[in-house]
Formats: structure tokens, C-alpha cells, sequence
């Protein structure tokens, strides 16, 4: 914390460039202060380079990529703190598939839009926002409305909304169905399994390697008939950012009995999307812990 | 005038269907049983399933109100009391 105090100091005082110097050494203390940091780095980057036949990262994965995935995490951080401090104007934002955004707003219905901790979903957001509909992130946080509360000291117009996964009761569903019910955006980062859950998981090939995802997503979606989108945002260059948004679902009320086998079609797809953006960012993957269990 | 039971009966019979509870006949299902985690042991998908079929066979509006759907999803004899006052068809 008090490396990003230090940092939005400098920020202010010497700009943005400065401010970009500090993530070397920010960098370097994870690099150097968590070796598991390290190593789930370098774990990713390894199963990545044996599923992709050894074409991304081109050569074995060293420490020194660590490094630089770590860096990348870092940049992604501060731009983020920038994007919210009001300097959003500052950035080149680039989308693809928008045009569904628009279409599943416009008709009010709704839709569950699965992100990951890839790229920085934070910045997807902003599409969000300016199709001026509420988004409501679920989370699994005791914080749900001082996090609501900060994006609102931010922007008082801010249309993000944070609902609270709570597990053990039946009330997340109905708050999503309620979101969904006033054509509101439902965000869900589908790459990780919330500890201490007890929704059903299932376990699909993610890089060659068996890994667990959450099923209720797609469980949702064919419950209520609502749209799944998928929405992925990437750094592609100098504060540019491209936010792509595709369908994985138009929405279809699926009947029980088949229910769970078109979950886990929907899921597979979700973790095809994933592959598919680790080949083509690798360094922007941001989950730092034993990812494969 | 319905029997104050029928509404007790469609339900158990509703929710066998629409969760497809194999092995389990409906009237088997006790009306003051909690439905959720003891009891029948039903998960948040099932009773948005449950919502979703209510709202579609009664005209019932079912909101995300915590305290509100706690008390209604308690048991049988709650939601059928929740149908009777809120129905719409």
C-alpha cells in the first residue's frame, strides 16, 4: 500500500512518466520478496509454451519472464489507478464485437458478461459505461458496498455496481435475476473458484493441463434464458487497450435435463476464449497462485 | 373457492417437475420442511428455477427483497401462502 501512495505521489507531482519508473523496482520486489509469485509465473508460462508446441514464449521460460510478467502486472495496476483517477481521457480504447453490447442493451434483456483476471477487465468497464447501463460486478466480498461507494467518490455517475457472492444463501441468484430483470449488466470473473464456495465446479483441460472452473455461471444463464457475452480486455500498445466482446449464448432457456451438458459446452468455450487470449497476450494472465491445484 | 390445500399440493407437484426430483413423489414432500440446504437440500440455482416456474404458472413477481424471499422459500406452506395473496392467475 504504501508503494501505491508513494506512487500516486509522484503521479501527481512529476506525471505519468515518472510515476512508470517506480514499477521496475515494484516489480522487482515481488520478483525477488515472493518466490511463489515466481513460480506460478513460471508454471503458467511453462504449460503454456507445451500446449501452444512451443511457440509462445518462443524459448523456455526463464526467471527473467517471470520478471516480465510481473511487470506487466504491475503496469496494469497503475494504469488502472490512473484510468480511475480521471486520466481515462489519456488512453486509446479499441473494441470489437461492441456492436453485441449494444444490440443485447438496446433490447433489455439483460446479460451476464464473463470477464477474467486477464488484461484488466477494469478498463471493459468503460464500455460499459458508456452504453450507460448499470453494471453489477459480482464479487466475493464482505466490501460490497465501499467498493460501490469508492467507484461512486470517483465518478458520481458511475453506473458500477458491486453485488456480493454470498455461497451460503440462495440470495445471489435472485439479485442477479433482479439485475437482469432491469436490463442491467451481470460481470462475473469466471476464471476462479471463490474460496470456501460450495458451488458445483467442474474440472476442464485449461493449457493441457485439468484445472477447475465455476459452473454456476453457465447455470444461470440457461436458467433464466438471459445472453452470455464474454468480454476480455487487453493491453495491445502504449496506453492502448482493445476491449472484444463476443456471444457465447443469444440466451435460451435450456430444459433441466440437458442442462448441465450444455453448462459445460458453454464452459468449454469460456476456457477455448481463454487459450486462446494466453497465446495471443501471454504476459497479461494475471492469476499469481497454483492455478492447476 | 379453492381448498386451502390445493395451492400446497401444485406446488410440491411444481417443484418435483421442475427441479426433477427423481425418486421423490410429491406428496412425500413435507409441507413445513425448510426446502433449502436441510430438508430437500436444494441448491441457489434451484430456487431461482423455483422463482422462474412460480412467476410463470402464478403471475407472481418474485424480487430479490433477502428477508422477504427467506420467508417465503422457508417452506411449502409459505410459498403457498405467498401465491395465494400475490397471484395474478
Amino acid at each position: 500500500m504504501a508503494a501505491i501512495k508513494l506512487m500516486a505521489t509522484i503521479y501527481r507531482v512529476a506525471g505519468r512518466g515518472a510515476a512508470s519508473l517506480l514499477l521496475y523496482p515494484i516489480a522487482a520486489y515481488f520478483y525477488l520478496g515472493r518466490p511463489p509469485v515466481v513460480e506460478a509465473s513460471l508454471d503458467y508460462l511453462r504449460s503454456l509454451r507445451a500446449w501452444s508446441g512451443g511457440a509462445v514464449p518462443p524459448s523456455e521460460p526463464q526467471r527473467r519472464d517471470a520478471f516480465h510478467h510481473i511487470h506487466s502486472f504491475a503496469t496494469n495496476l497503475f494504469e488502472r489507478m490512473v484510468a480511475w483517477g480521471g486520466g481515462a481521457a489519456s488512453f486509446t480504447f479499441e473494441y470489437s464485437g461492441d456492436d453485441h453490447l449494444r444490440r443485447v442493451v438496446e433490447s433489455g434483456a439483460g446479460a451476464i458478461l464473463l470477464g477474467a483476471h486477464i488484461g484488466s477487465f477494469d478498463m471493459a468497464r468503460i464500455l460499459a459505461e458508456s452504453n450507460r447501463v448499470p453494471i453489477n460486478v459480482l464479487m466475493f466480498t464482505d466490501h460490497a458496498e465501499r467498493i460501490t461507494s469508492f467507484f461512486e467518490r470517483l465518478d458520481p455517475a458511475s453506473k458500477v455496481r458491486v453485488l456480493r457472492l454470498d455461497p451460503t444463501t440462495a440470495q445471489t441468484g435472485f439479485a442477479i435475476k433482479a439485475c437482469l430483470e432491469r436490463g442491467e449488466l451481470v460481470a462475473i470473473l469466471a476464471d476462479r473458484v471463490p474460496p470456501g464456495s460450495r458451488e458445483q465446479v467442474a474440472e476442464v483441460d485449461f493449457l493441457g493441463r485439468p484445472a477447475r472452473f465455476p459452473l454456476s455461471p453457465y447455470f444461470l444463464a440457461c436458467t433464466l434464458g438471459c445472453p452470455l457475452l464474454t468480454s476480455m480486455c487487453v493491453r495491445t500498445g502504449d496506453s492502448t487497450y482493445h476491449t472484444a466482446v463476443d456471444v457465447l449464448t443469444e440466451g435460451e432457456q435450456v430444459p433441466r435435463a440437458s442442462r448441465e451438458a450444455r453448462a459445460r459446452d458453454l464452459l468449454t468455450q469460456y476456457v477455448a476464449t481463454l487459450e486462446r487470449y494466453c497465446r495471443d497476450h501471454p504476459y497479461q494472465w494475471f492469476n499469481f497462485y497454483r492455478y492447476w491445484g | 373457492m379453492e381448498a386451502p390445500d390445493t395451492i400446497e399440493a401444485d406446488i410440491k407437484t411444481l417443484i418435483v417437475d421442475a427441479l426433477a426430483l427423481e425418486d421423490i413423489e410429491p406428496p412425500a414432500i413435507e409441507t413445513d420442511a425448510p426446502l433449502f440446504v436441510e430438508g430437500l437440500g436444494l441448491d441457489s440455482i434451484d430456487a431461482l428455477e423455483l422463482a422462474v416456474v412460480l412467476e410463470e404458472n402464478y403471475g407472481v413477481k418474485i424480487d430479490d427483497d433477502p428477508e422477504r424471499n427467506q420467508v417465503i422459500f422457508a417452506s411449502v406452506r409459505n410459498l403457498a401462502e405467498f401465491v395465494r395473496q400475490n397471484r395474478a392467475k
